[in-house]
């Protein structure tokens, strides 16, 4: 397209035209404002992005800057969570495996010795621990009421008789007679037959009415005639 | 201050300068544009965006002489008056038939002056107008406007003729008007 035209009667009639007829009109001044605002927005640009790199530089200065200073400012002994993972931390002797193969290594046995060492906090103490005895004593003090003779006695010998702190698991060493516990319902109980112990062959004798009785009667000191089971005839036969 | 000058110093983005080519210029973009396009709100806003577009094309602008650098600033001003009306206003060209030119009196409109010229443009339909502006005023061809445009060469020369005959027609009711005018006084 060219940009120079050989002459053209309308165009140039129309170039030449400096006024706006009737009717057309248009506002320079506010056509002016509104690209003289769109020059400078098109200008402000470049100063933003220019701005935005800035910020970041030294937003990235900055924090560069702040943490070199804190591994500075550190000191070595402080407690923190790279110390601590520095620190050497007593771990125990790692499992000690000695193997000696033997004779014939086709057998692919081999005799190991392992090393276990025993973490565990918890004591293997087996003895328990000896609590030693100590007698306490309480001075008798002299209580503003006068109290009778008789109870002053009793205090007094009661804050003189020493605490003796026992342990539970050390009972004491008084032994206790022991009494058979027989249920009641066999006192009842009919005795079994007995047998003769020093007989040379073993003898048994038969049990029949005869026996029982004699048995019975060397037996009486234990044993109780047995009650006649009562008869309930009625529900309401309460007498 | 000479063209020449004034530019050097637009390129540069002295915003003085841009306001001295915008005084000198702005009227004269302005009717260019109100030719193209229906409104002066349109008008207005298509000689801004051009305004622009000259500022911001003119580091690769070079200077010859001042008839050269004005049709560049006029082309920019067409251009975004076409873009405007590719946007806003659809042109309805229907193709014709027959797009032979029809005889038209040959010096009908050069004897019209450039304000009533002016006036009987704006009163054209929109694809009459622009195809007669761009045939008749700017001195563009067929093939170019229909490039231009996304239309046939046969669709411009009948709008183009169609435009004639109505600029006849609107020049004839003028006329009359004028006469029957003279007759009361």
């Amino acid at each position: 397209m060219h940009n120079e035209k050989p002459n053209n009667p309308l165009s140039e009639k129309l170039d030449g035209m400096n006024s706006l007829p009737e009717g057309f009109g248009f506002s320079a001044t506010r056509v002016w404002d509104q690209l003289e605002n769109q020059l400078q927005d098109k200008k402000r640009k470049p100063m933003l992005w220019l701005r935005y790199a800035a910020a970041i530089v030294l937003l990235a200065g900055a924090a560069i800057f702040w943490i070199l200073q804190k591994e500075v400012a550190t000191p070595k002994d402080s407690f923190t969570k790279q110390n601590v993972e520095q620190a050497p931390i007593h771990q125990p002797s790692p499992i000690k495996i000695e193997t000696t193969p033997e004779t014939k290594s086709s057998d692919l046995i081999v005799k190991k010795q392992i090393t276990v060492t025993n973490n565990d906090l918890v004591s293997n103490q087996t003895e328990p621990t000896t609590i030693a005895l100590v007698p306490t004593t309480i001075p008798v003090e002299t209580s503003p009421i006068k109290d009778t003779a008789q109870q002053i006695a009793t205090i007094a010998a009661a804050n003189i008789s020493p605490v003796i702190a026992t342990k539970p698991a050390n009972k004491s060493a008084v032994v206790r007679k022991k009494y058979p516990v027989i249920h009641l319902y066999d006192l009842y109980k009919e005795p079994e037959p007995s047998y003769t112990k020093n007989s040379s062959k073993k003898q048994i004798t038969e049990e029949t009415e005869e026996n029982l009785i004699n048995t019975q009667e060397s037996n009486r000191t234990w044993w109780l005639s047995k009650p006649k089971p009562v008869i309930i005839t009625s529900l309401t036969d309460n007498q | 201050m000479e063209l020449a000058k004034l530019l050097q110093e637009c390129k540069e983005e002295r915003l003085t300068a841009q306001k001295w080519l915008f005084d000198q210029f702005s009227t004269r973009f302005f009717l260019l544009c109100r030719r193209y396009l229906r409104s002066n709100e349109l008008a207005e806003e298509c000689m801004m965006n051009g305004f622009l577009c000259i500022f911001k094309a003119l580091p690769n602008f070079e200077y010859q002489n001042d008839g050269a650098a004005i049709a560049w600033m006029k082309r920019i001003m067409i251009n975004e008056c076409l873009r405007s009306l590719r946007k806003k206003e659809p042109l309805l060209l229907v193709a014709e038939e027959l797009g032979h030119e029809m005889p038209v009196e040959a010096n009908a409109l050069d004897n019209l002056a450039a304000e009533e010229l002016f006036q009987l443009i704006t009163q054209l339909p929109t694809g009459y107008r622009t195809v007669f502006n761009l045939y008749a005023v700017e001195g563009l061809k067929h093939t170019e406007i229909a490039q231009e445009l996304g239309i046939t060469e046969g669709t411009s020369k009948s709008q183009l003729n169609k435009a004639r005959m109505m600029l006849q027609q609107l020049l004839a009711a003028k006329n009359n008007e004028t006469n029957a005018q003279r007759k009361t006084k």
